[in-house]
Parts: C-alpha cells; structure tokens; sequence
C-alpha cells in the first residue's frame, strides 16, 4: 500500500526525517519496502500483514505514528448531523441478509455541481497511483485511502423503487459492474438491489447503470460493513478483487461506518456544493461487546525474555489505545473495536515487545537437553550413507520436480493404477505426482545430452506417491542411471557403460548396507526395459532393486538418441531396514590358503550364477572365495559354446589343507560341473 | 679334517660355477653351504671330537672358508640383481612421459541444495536439535487447521496450495511436521524438518511450484523471545560467517505470536548496500516467532506450562544468496556442469 508522507502529516505532526520514520515504522511492523520521493513528498510503499487491517489508511499509519511518536492525532473534521435508526418516507433501505450484512448506511446527498476534484484532492490520490474520475467518484475514493472504509455512490436518479435492498443474488441474474465486464450471479453473491435489479456486488464493485457520472445530480452514498468471508468467496468466484473487497475481507471497524459516512459528506458539501441536511440512515446496528483480555505482567515479562518495568508497559498499551484497569498485579485490557486481531493474552505480549523493540532484547541460548532417540533417523542416515558412497563412485545427485505430466508418465510406461491426481494444476505438465523415477532421469538425461554433456551418471533420493483406494502414500527411491563410458582414458582406451556397471553399484550398495543375502531374478517381462537386460534383486521375498537397460521405445518417446541408457530403482526403506547394524567378530583365517583354476567349456545358454552355484555347493565352506577371471567365446571353442575360467580359493578355519585335501574337492566340483553343466574342460 | 674342508671347498667351486648365472641356485647354495643345517656348521659341530689344539685351528679355518664362500655368494648376487634392474629399465617405453594426465576415477557431487540443506540440519544437531521428516502429502488440518489457519481466512492467502482428492493436500510448507512430531511427543521438543514443499506459483527465475524448507521448533518450560533470538544468532553467525549480523522485524504468522522476520546483514555488500539486497544492506533470511497457544494446544501441550519457539525458511534462496545463483529453475534442471560446481 503507498503511503504519502505529506497526507499523513494532516493528522499527526512529524519530525522526524522520512528516512528515520521509515525506519521507526519498519520495526514497529509496518514494513517499508521502498520510498519514493517526488514534489516535495515522499511516498512510501508499505507491506502491511493480513492481521492489521486497521493500518490499510492514512489515518490507521497516522495512528500508529502517534503511538510510537507519542504526538496526538488531530482531530478529523466531519459533518456532526446525527444518524437515524429508521428508514424516512420517501426511501427505504431493507436488510435481507443479516449475517452477510451487519451494519448498512445509506445518506442521501442532492444537488452535487459535478466537475473535475479539486487540485488537493487529485495530488494526493495520483500520487499514492490513484485514478481520478470526478469529484462525485473521487470523494468515496479519497475516503477510502484516508479512513479505510470502502465506501459506494449510487446515481439516486437511476436507482428504481426508491429503495436499497441488501439480498443475495439469485440465479440467472446478472449484471454488468462499473469496468464495463457483465457478471453473471448466483445465491452465493452478496448484491446490493434495487426494486427491480442488482445494482452492485457488496463490497466488491458497483453496477455501470448506476454509477456517478458527469450528468448526476443527487447519489446515495453507502457506507457498511460486510461479512469478511461472503465478500471473500464472492471475489474468488468472479475473480474480481478491488481495493474495497480486500479491506472487508480483512475486516474493516464496523465502529467507523457512521464516521466515515459523516467525514465523506462534509466533502461532499465542501467540494461538490452538494445538500447534505438529510442525516445518514444507520438501521438494526447493535453495538458490538467490547473486547477484554486479562494479562499477567510478570508472565508477559518472562515470554519476552527482557526487563520491561511495569511503567513501560502500560505506556505503550496506553499510547496504542488500549484501556487498562489493574487489579492485584493483573491487568484487564480493553481492546478498541479496530483492534479484531488483538484476542488472547500473547496478542498482547506482541503488542508490547514489538513497541518496546524487537532489537533491545537480548540474546540467550536456552539450555538444551540431550536426547536419547539418535538425531537423525535410520532411514535419514541411510539416505545419507547412500549418498556418500554413490558420488564417492562417481555419479551426481540431481533433484528432479515430482509433479509430472501423465504424457510423460505414459511415455515411460509408468503404471496407469493409483496415480496422485492434482485437482487444481497449474498447467498439464504438473498434473500428477510421479509413480515412477524413470521418468524425472529420463528429462535430466535428454537435457544433458541436448547440451552435449555426454557422460550421464546420476542418481536422485527421492519419493514416488500412489493413491491406493482412500489412502496417499509416498515412498523413498534411490534411482540410479547411466549413460557414457565406464573408462576413457588413454592408457585403457575407452568402453561403453552396460549392464553389469549398474549391477556392480546395486551390489556396491547392497553391500555398503551389510546385506548379503539376496538373489537375482530375470524379469523379461517389465516394459520399461529391454528383455533381455532387465531384473530384479530378491531379499526376504521383497524386491530390493530393479535394474536394467532402459527400452528402446520409451528412449526415443524421451527424443533420446543415446541407446544404451541403464537404469536402477531401489526402495530405500526396505533396505535401510535390512541394513546390518550389530557386527561381530570372527578370527581372521590362521591356515595357509591353495588357490587353484578352473577352466569350463559349456553352452552359451548356461548361465555363471549355475556354475558358481555348484561350486558354492561342492566345496561346502571350503572355497573361501570364487572369481570368475575370464569369459571367452571365439575360434578357440566350439561355436555354441563359451568358456568360463574361475579361480577358487581354498582354505580351512580348522588346519592346514593338505594336497589330498584339496585335490578331493577340487576334482568333486569338477565332475559335478561336467556332468550337471554338460561341461568340457579346457 | 684338513680333507673334509678342501673336498667342501672344491665341491662350491664347482657347484658356483654352474650356477653362477642364476639367482635363484645361488640362492640354493647359501643354504646348502651357510645354513642352519649347512655343511660348514655341520662340520662345525664336529670340532668337539678334535684335541684341545686343533680346536682353534680349525675353528679358525672353518670361519675363514665360510666367509670366503659368503663373499662369493654375495658379490655374485648383487651383481646379477644389478643387471636386473638394468634391464628392466632399458625395457622402459622410451617414451615415458611423467606428465600424461592422471588416471583417474572420476568423483561425483552431492546436489547443492543437499548441500544447503546438510550444513543448515547439521549445525542445529550440533546445537542439540533433531533431524525429523513429515509427509508431503497431508490434510487441511495439518497444514492448516492445526496451525491456526482457519478456512476461507485471508491469511491463507500466503499459503496457495496444490490440492489432491478428498481435501489432502501438497504441504504448503513444513510446519505440518512440528504438530505431527508434537501429537506423538512429549515436550521438550528440539527438532529440525528439512523437506519438499509445494505452491501453485508459476515458474520464473525466482519462483518454483516445488521448493524446500527448514522448520525448526524448540518446546520447553521457560523459553522466551530472547532464547529465539540467541539460537537464531548462533545460526546465521554459523551459516554465514562470524561477522553476520542480525535483525528482527515484527511481522505476522498465524502460528506464531509474537512473530518476527529475520534479516541478516547482505553477505554480498557486508550491509553497505547492493542490487542484492536492493541497497538495503539487509537480506530477509527467515520467518520466527514464539509458537502460538492455539498451535501448542492443538498438539495437547499445555501452553500456561510450556513455551516455545519456531522458524522457517527456504532453502533455495540460501543456496541461490551462498553461491551466487540468479535462476531458482537451475536447481531443478540438473545441467550436469551446473552440478558438478558444488
């Protein structure tokens, strides 16, 4: 809101450079974004809290000033004809809707000279960026930025019936508001209406037939108080918000209607040479319960942690207007009306720390107590560790949106069940929460390698959302992806990432976590993959991981020219909660080790894992470890078949192998393998 | 014995000579002659069936053929390794060249606003502060309701929120974690909540739909404005350097009362003023205040017994102030020479 220095000082004195006001406001919680000074004023732009509606006018900053300052407020001039309670002969204002309306006053004002507002009158409104119309507009305008009331004047010629009625709309009717635009309404709509029709939407914006215009002669002036919360869903479903629907929202002083009224037809008479002798029409007003909080000083002290005396205390609710009546070390406070925010006894405490100042309290680091429970949580610290250890080999973290379009859901062949709609997106490309992070890599990939960045190796920590019958649930995924080369370097030349990368840092990961009992399954049938590079990794009867080369089809869908992309997705829960925690020792191995090869010729359809599982099995515990240290296929060996060479390591916790030993194992493993593998040796 | 010592020398004369090429039987002598159980100690032992005078003749005799055959043995053996070594040099590439780049494994970056967030979470741990998770997904009562933000109230209107069916929601903001910790925990509370939130702003260099926050809140007897402004204090000096200063501004939060904006002295300027701060010489960092009653006896703490204090703020623009970024959308982008920087 802008707020003019010059203005202000018609109610209270200052002298204090603008600079330094600022700056008192700014910490007083009138919070001056910026300054702009121009003829001889400056004009400040003010951020003022939904709370403090009462500071949305000149007079509410004024009175703010003089609290601080301690300089009175002058007094505003107004037309002192009292108001009457009953409806006169020859108008009647009627109020429907009680609730949506609580106070409505109407005054009628004759003979206005309409013409072009007076010079002062102008200045002030274009410099706080105000629009001049006339002065049979601009008054209810300048009244606005001066007390904080809206107010509204109807041409009373073109008002029918000789009546106002405050009602709420009705289906089907319509009407066309003072910026030209036709608005249709409904039961929801708070109107103001005359015999035959709506003539404004309450609170919001008057109706083009009736407004003031340069032919007019003799207005209705209104001046009310609307519901906050009627005005406010009204102003959503037009989509309409005006300088007077955000003041009723945050309430105006129900208690300041009549005044406002009063200081507008002073203006009237003075400016426009109007007939002001009819009194304002104020009917079925009940004079709101005054408001009393009881406050404690010692415990109002204690929450804010400084020495406030007593004296201070009471001088600054005093000088905010506050009454005060102390009872046995107890105050009991009575708020002004335009005070709606001040409620509960901390209302209170606020009031008295921010005027006593934010900045002169010390200070203290409060004394902590130390905690059993850990300070982060295991899934927290396994998020963590993961992290580590993934860009400790190499791969970036990235941070991906989690709102998704369902095109690109779609395009990565994500689940079409149990999708997290949102009902109000932005726009469609933020229409679902993702169910899948194939996708999130899948966009980081294609911007990478639209920009040539060619080595793609990334990993995200983040969740996928389902929406399983009435329930939302969102769950932790490391996803992996990998795009490039495994090495480039000019020693080893170079080689593209495949399969057994990614494998190697799901097992680096299974490891890292102590979780050593796990199978790999094929899964041919997974569509986001190719199906013969794709599978899973079983712990305990749950995927632990899933892994593969990511399909062809869905790359392209991506507009990824790259073909070999490989991807993982492993749900971090699950394995933060099999993650090893309790290690114990055991002796290292005492006894000598014999390491002896094995070279195997056998079908290309027999899989490593079966001849290492019959290796596992013979050797019962004896084979401390088995590495398969070559893989062939060529001229060498028939065409059908490849040969794997292992090297197994033997050695017994118990004694020294002896060559009989080992030569029994050895060649039990070798005859198992060519008969169950169908295997030759090399 | 004069025989058995010649017929020993003579037969390492010969053995010497045949091996003298190879190291490893050079190796094979030295035991052979010198070992424990080597011919010149056996004879050795023998000297106890000599005279009183032979003893130290031949004692004398023994020696001097061990070292000789030592001497050999040695001499020839250094010599070969020499050559060894010789040779493996010569069959260096010539072209040896000590200044070809480094084989390297190349090493990953943790994503800046992990970063941001890690340092932020770490040092309210060290102060003795927890690290807690909430949903993202969450009811109006817990974004809102719980945090006396009631419906169809203007102050919702800094909290526009992307909605899912039957009322749940995406967490405008953190704060719904304090009242989960809360339900489930007694006072004291010392917590921290990292986490993703959502508003339906369109994007721009300094607007995201998706952002992150930190929630802090500390529940106890006793604690006063003065103790947030302490924390807080410790935090932005922590955060930003030593020499940061700090200011409050009294503000409004529907959960806090009083409530408090916090500005930090501008880390680019040092307060003289800049296009950063917009001349100011003061960066709003983050938003405080003491817990609001209605917020603590939502959660079933007793607010006459207890007080407390909470803060927020936005990650992104910590990050974006630290590392000098002008475009929130680059955190979401993941160019990897954006990441890769940090």
């Amino acid at each position: 809101m802008k707020i003019s220095l010059q203005w202000l000082k018609t109610y209270v004195d200052i002298k204090v450079p603008s600079g330094e006001l600022a700056r008192k406001i700014t910490f007083a919680g009138l919070d001056v974004s910026s300054s702009c000074e121009c003829c001889g004023d400056t004009v400040f732009e003010i951020e003022i809290t939904s709370n403090r509606p009462d500071w949305l006018s000149h007079i509410g900053v004024a009175r703010e000033i003089s609290a601080i300052t301690g300089r009175k407020l002058k007094p505003l001039p107004i037309d002192k004809l009292k108001p009457k309670t009953k409806n006169p002969a020859h108008f009647k204002i009627e109020i429907q809707d009680k609730s949506g309306c609580p106070r409505y006053t109407g005054r009628i004002i004759r003979n206005l000279k309409i013409a072009p507002s007076p010079g002062w009158m102008a200045k002030r409104l274009t410099r706080i960026g105000a629009r001049t119309v006339n002065n049979g507009a601009d008054i209810t305008n300048y009244c606005l930025f001066e007390t904080g009331q809206p107010m509204h004047a109807f041409d009373l010629d073109k008002l029918e019936g000789n009546k106002v009625i405050v009602r709420r709309a009705k289906k089907g009717e319509s009407i066309v508001t003072i910026d030209g635009v036709k608005r249709e309404l409904d039961d929801s709509i708070l109107i103001i209406a005359d015999a035959k029709k709506p003539v404004a939407i309450a609170g919001i914006m008057g109706g083009l037939d009736t407004e003031v215009t340069d032919k007019t002669k003799n207005i209705l002036l209104e001046s009310a108080y609307f519901d906050p919360v009627t005005i406010r869903r009204a102003s959503r479903k037009l989509g309409l918000s005006t300088e007077s629907n955000y003041r009723f929202e945050r309430n105006v002083d129900i208690d300041n209607v009549v005044f406002s009224s009063q200081r507008a037809a002073l203006l009237y008479k003075e400016v426009t040479g109007a007939d002001t002798s009819a009194p304002c029409i104020d009917i079925n007003y009940t004079k709101k319960k005054i408001l009393k909080i009881d406050a404690d000083w010692g415990r109002l002290k204690q929450l804010i942690g400084a020495p406030i005396s007593k004296k201070e205390i009471k001088d600054i609710l005093k000088a905010l207007g506050f009454g005060l009546k102390e009872n046995k070390g107890k105050f009991q406070i009575t708020v002004p009306v335009f005070r709606r925010d001040m409620r509960i006894f901390e209302d209170v405490v606020e009031e008295v720390a921010r005027i006593w100042g934010y900045e002169r309290i010390q200070q203290v680091m409060p004394k902590l107590k130390a905690h059993i429970e850990p300070a982060k949580s295991a899934l927290y610290q396994a998020k963590e560790q993961m992290r580590k250890m993934l860009t400790g080999q190499g791969l970036n973290e990235v941070i991906t949106y989690t709102l998704l379009s369902s095109k690109n859901l779609d395009e990565a062949k994500a689940e079409k069940q149990n999708r997290v709609v949102i009902q109000n997106p932005l726009s469609a490309q933020q229409e679902l929460m993702r169910n899948s992070m194939l996708v999130s890599l899948l966009k980081v990939i294609n911007t990478n390698l639209n920009r040539k960045v060619k080595e793609i190796k990334i990993f995200e920590l983040g969740k996928v959302y389902k929406h399983i019958g009435k329930n939302f649930t969102e769950l932790e995924q490391l996803a992996v992806a990998l795009v490039g080369t495994s090495y480039n370097n000019w020693k080893d030349r170079q080689r593209g990432v495949n399969f057994h990368d990614l494998k190697g840092i799901v097992e680096s990961v299974f490891g890292q976590f102590g979780i050593t009992s796990y199978k790999l399954k094929i899964d041919k049938n997974n569509p986001c993959f190719a199906p013969d590079e794709c599978a899973v990794f079983i712990s305990d009867a749950k995927e632990i991981a899933v892994l593969g080369k990511v399909n062809g089809q869905i790359l392209k869908n991506f507009d990824i020219t790259e073909e070999n992309v490989y991807f993982a997705q492993l749900p971090v829960s699950l394995i933060a909660t099999r993650m090893k925690t309790e290690y114990k020792y055991t002796p290292v191995p005492r006894y000598p080790s014999v390491i002896r090869d094995i070279a195997l010729v056998v079908s290309k359809d027999i899989s490593a894992q079966s001849a290492l599982d019959i290796i596992q099995e013979i050797a019962a515990g004896l084979a401390v470890k088995i590495e398969l240290f070559d893989l062939y296929t060529g001229n060498q060996i028939p065409r059908d078949s490849k040969s794997l060479a292992f090297s197994i390591e033997y050695q017994s916790r118990k004694s020294t192998l002896t060559e009989e030993e080992v030569n029994k194992v050895h060649s039990e493993i070798l005859a198992a393998l060519t008969t169950r593998l169908k295997a030759a040796l090399r | 014995m004069e025989e058995i010592l010649k017929k020993i020398e003579q037969e390492f004369e010969q053995n010497f000579a045949d091996a003298q090429a190879q190291a490893g039987k050079l190796e094979e002598l030295k035991i052979k002659f010198l070992g424990r159980k080597g011919q010149l100690n056996t004879v050795f032992k023998s000297l106890s069936g000599l005279s009183q005078q032979d003893r130290p003749v031949f004692g004398k005799r023994i020696n001097e053929l061990k070292e000789k055959i030592e001497k050999k043995l040695n001499g020839r053996l250094t010599a070969l390794n020499e050559r060894v070594s010789k040779a493996s040099a010569d069959r260096r590439p010539e072209n040896f060249d000590i200044t070809l780049p480094a084989i390297k494994k190349d090493t990953g970056s943790v994503h800046p606003l992990t970063q941001v967030i890690d340092q932020i979470c770490g040092l309210f741990v060290e102060m003795g502060f927890m690290i807690v998770e909430g949903p993202e997904i969450e009811t109006e009562y817990h974004n809102f309701e719980a945090l006396n933000i009631p419906l169809e109230h203007p102050s919702r209107e800094a909290f526009d929120t992307f909605y899912l069916e039957n009322k749940y929601l995406l967490r405008s903001h953190t704060s719904p974690a304090q009242i989960r910790f809360m339900e489930e925990h007694k006072p004291p509370v010392q917590i921290v909540v990292p986490g993703k939130v959502y508003r339906p702003d369109a994007t721009d260099a300094s607007h995201s739909f998706m952002f992150h926050q930190i929630e802090g809140l500390l529940i106890d007897k006793g604690i006063t404005f003065a103790h947030l402004r302490g924390v807080l204090s410790v935090f932005a000096k922590k955060l930003f350097g030593e020499k940061t200063k700090m200011r409050f501004r009294p503000s409004f939060f529907p959960f806090t009362e009083p409530s408090a904006e916090v500005d930090i002295s501008c880390i680019i300027c040092a307060g003289r003023g800049c296009s950063v701060c917009g001349q100011s010489g003061w960066l709003e960092i983050l938003g405080s205040g003491l817990v609001h009653p209605k917020v603590l006896e939502a959660c079933n703490v007793n607010s006459r017994k207890y007080s407390g204090f909470a803060f927020g703020l936005g990650v992104e623009r910590v990050a974006m102030l630290k590392y000098g970024i002008d475009d929130i959308r680059l955190f979401f982008e993941n160019d990897l020479r954006f990441i890769k920087q940090f």
